[in-house]
């Protein structure tokens, strides 16, 4: 098993849509994460708050990245799987994608030993 | 190829403790099983390496190396693992990536496993496991024992220790025993323990009889290595783990004459005296200077100064019982027990003669305790032979020889028996 | 008391030699960073990511083979740590290794509460 990380960009920010359809998406995200849960495939995620700062060696800008395609981050998930092919498949099932966001799936790293 | 092969079980004893030492510190006393694991891999990979390649320049650092990378596969493999707890604070960072080699090298450094060595000995002296599964512990994973040697030395079936080294593992498993050194306040009476531990550790290398001497002189040479580790280590330089340290040079000193190249055991006053260790006696001495520190008084710094008398003694006869009479009076004041009492009777019987012996030896109190003890029935026949009553001499040596455990015990009684005779 | 997560973005590119003096060194001070966080109670989790990952997005569920974004943007690795307040997680960020890189870019995010 690898790990992989999913980062969970753009997407409809729940106060532009209706209390059904935010219902709707709360149960599709509550049987997607359960059945990560039940096959031992999760080990963290959160959503984040939309404001953000970042950070650079010369100054901080009180803005979370933005890229113009992909959008900002606003959530993650640290899942596990065999490959990058069966963690593109978790992240197909997303409510995040039925959501019009998009998600990166990300391989955790190895750093080499010293 | 073979060469090889006595190489790495030589590097398996000295190097498979330190190993294990800071594998349990990664991996946590309940996961004793993963650094066995780990080293057992790291040699097997060693071996077949080495048959191919040749020996490396260090070998030591190359099983360091390589034990280190595996353990660093297995935190890999097992960061979310239930079996594995990486809450602390020195192990959480082994969890994340970008600090789990540095951490890891850091847990490796040379300098530091002198401290994991001792937490080590801690653990396994933990006041909560039996004696003998403390010794047995510590051979297997301090000392680098197989459970076939371990068995060998005790005399016993590997099946016993391997259950007792099972039932110490669920111990560690349950309790999960967190490797530190105690603190100031419990330091004394935990280092006690592991001296205690020690202290059987090397009796049962220098007085139990049987025919497997080499293993035996291992237990005695593991003793030595484990004291002086403590004698090394500011946080147990207490003033008897100096005293211990002396009582074993001294009686290592004498070691190699007290069995004929038959191997059978030759005593005190046979022993050919040009034989014995002086640079050992010496060293024995520097540790008494080192013990005597303090206020502190304990069996094993008397016991250490009986040893040194007979250590500088010309001869037998010319040993100064008078001072070993007295240091024995002095145990039986505050370590009493039937066997102590014992061996004073002997040092009696030399500066006041048979009469006297016998006459302390009716005082023994709980002289009962000592009726299957074959030495017992062996000292009586000598005191009752020297005051000139052949017949009790005699059923007592022959009480003496059936009680005797080994056949060289057996031998040596019936020798002074056979001497009842020519007299 | 909050969770924030610190994205890394930027910072060395491939070409690094991870076995130089220097990259050590770099590693080295990583490990001072995150040891702090943890000695205070402050660190949860950190890892580095790998440079290739795919995107999948759309109603269509189209996938894309990464990187994404422009090399400076691009995701390195993560840290989820604990701090009092916003200002002191960029406080936080600020000791981060990756900005020893020109490019290097720590992004700080403060972990959204579910509603229930």
């Amino acid at each position: 098993m690898k790990e992989y990380l999913l980062l969970l960009r753009a997407g409809k920010p729940a106060s532009t849509k209706t209390e059904a359809e935010n219902k709707a998406e709360l149960q599709a995200w509550g049987s997607f994460m359960g059945n990560l849960q039940k096959n031992g495939q999760i080990t963290g995620g959160l959503p984040l708050v939309s404001g953000g700062k970042t950070v650079s060696a010369a100054k901080i800008s009180g803005e979370p990245v933005n890229s113009p395609k992909e959008g900002i981050i606003g959530g993650y998930l640290i899942i596990k799987a065999k490959s990058l092919e069966e963690a593109v498949e978790i992240a197909k099932a997303c409510p995040h994608i039925e959501n019009e966001g998009n998600i990166e799936v990300r391989e955790i790293g190895v750093m080499p030993a010293m | 190829m073979d060469n090889i092969n006595e190489i790495s079980s030589q590097l398996f004893r000295r190097e498979s403790g330190k190993m294990i030492s800071i594998l349990t510190r990664i991996f946590g006393t309940e996961n004793l099983d993963t650094a066995e694991d780990v080293v057992q891999q790291t040699f097997i990979e060693a071996i077949q390496t080495w048959k191919i390649k040749g020996l490396p320049e260090n070998p030591a650092g190359w099983l360091f190396l390589v034990a280190k990378n595996k353990a660093i596969d297995i935190i890999r493999k097992n960061r979310h693992s239930v079996l594995y707890d990486f809450s602390n604070d020195e192990r959480n960072l082994l969890k994340s990536e970008y600090t789990l080699a540095s951490t890891m090298d850091n847990l490796w450094k040379e300098d530091l496993i002198a401290d994991d060595q001792l937490r080590m000995m801690f653990a396994c002296c933990h006041p909560e496991i039996a004696k003998e599964n403390q010794i047995t512990l510590i051979l297997k994973t301090l000392c680098g024992f197989t459970t076939a040697e371990i068995a060998k030395a005790f005399l016993s079936s590997e099946d016993t220790v391997s259950k007792r080294l099972y039932r110490t593992k669920e111990f560690f498993r349950k309790a999960r025993i967190a490797l530190k050194i105690p603190s100031v306040e419990e330091l004394k009476s935990r280092t006690g323990t592991l001296l205690t531990a020690i202290y059987l550790l090397f009796n049962e290398g220098y007085y139990s009889s049987g025919n497997k001497k080499l293993i035996r002189k291992e237990l005695i040479e593991e003793a030595m290595l484990l004291c002086k580790l403590l004698t090394e280590n500011e946080h147990t330089q207490l003033p008897e783990v100096f005293a211990l340290m002396a009582l074993i040079c001294f009686h290592s000193a004498r070691n190699d004459s007290r069995t004929s190249p038959e191997g059978e055991i030759i005593l005190l006053p046979y022993q050919d005296r040009s034989k014995w260790d002086q640079s050992l006696i010496r060293e024995g001495s520097h540790y008494m200077d080192k013990a005597s520190f303090g206020n502190a008084l304990t069996s094993y710094h008397i016991e250490a100064a009986i040893a040194y008398e007979h250590c500088i003694a010309k001869s037998y006869a010319e040993t100064n019982w008078k001072l070993i009479l007295d240091y024995y009076q002095w145990i039986c004041l505050f370590y009493p027990s039937p066997i102590t009492e014992l061996n004073k009777v002997v040092a009696l019987m030399q500066v006041h003669g048979a009469r006297a012996a016998l006459l302390a030896m009716e005082e023994i109190k709980d002289r009962k305790k000592l009726e299957s003890y074959y030495l017992y029935h062996s000292i009586l026949g000598e005191i009752h032979a020297q005051s000139g009553d052949r017949s009790a001499a005699g059923i007592y040596y022959a009480r003496g020889i059936e009680l005797a455990p080994s056949e060289i015990e057996k031998k040596i009684i019936r020798e002074k028996m056979e001497g009842l005779k020519m007299e | 008391m909050g969770e924030y997560l610190l994205l890394f973005r930027g910072g060395q590119d491939g070409g690094t030699d991870h076995f130089s003096e220097k990259w050590q060194q770099h590693m080295h001070r990583w490990m001072i960073w995150m040891a702090e966080l943890q000695k205070k109670g402050q660190f949860l989790s950190a890892q580095p990511l790998r440079h290739e990952g795919r995107q999948v997005s759309g109603p269509e569920k189209t996938i894309k083979e990464g990187p994404f974004m422009e090399g400076n943007e691009k995701v390195s690795g993560y840290l989820l740590c604990n701090a009092d307040n916003f200002d002191e997680a960029v406080e936080l960020a600020m000791g981060c290794p990756v900005l020893e890189f020109e490019s290097g870019k720590v992004e700080v995010r403060e972990i959204q509460e579910l509603k229930v």
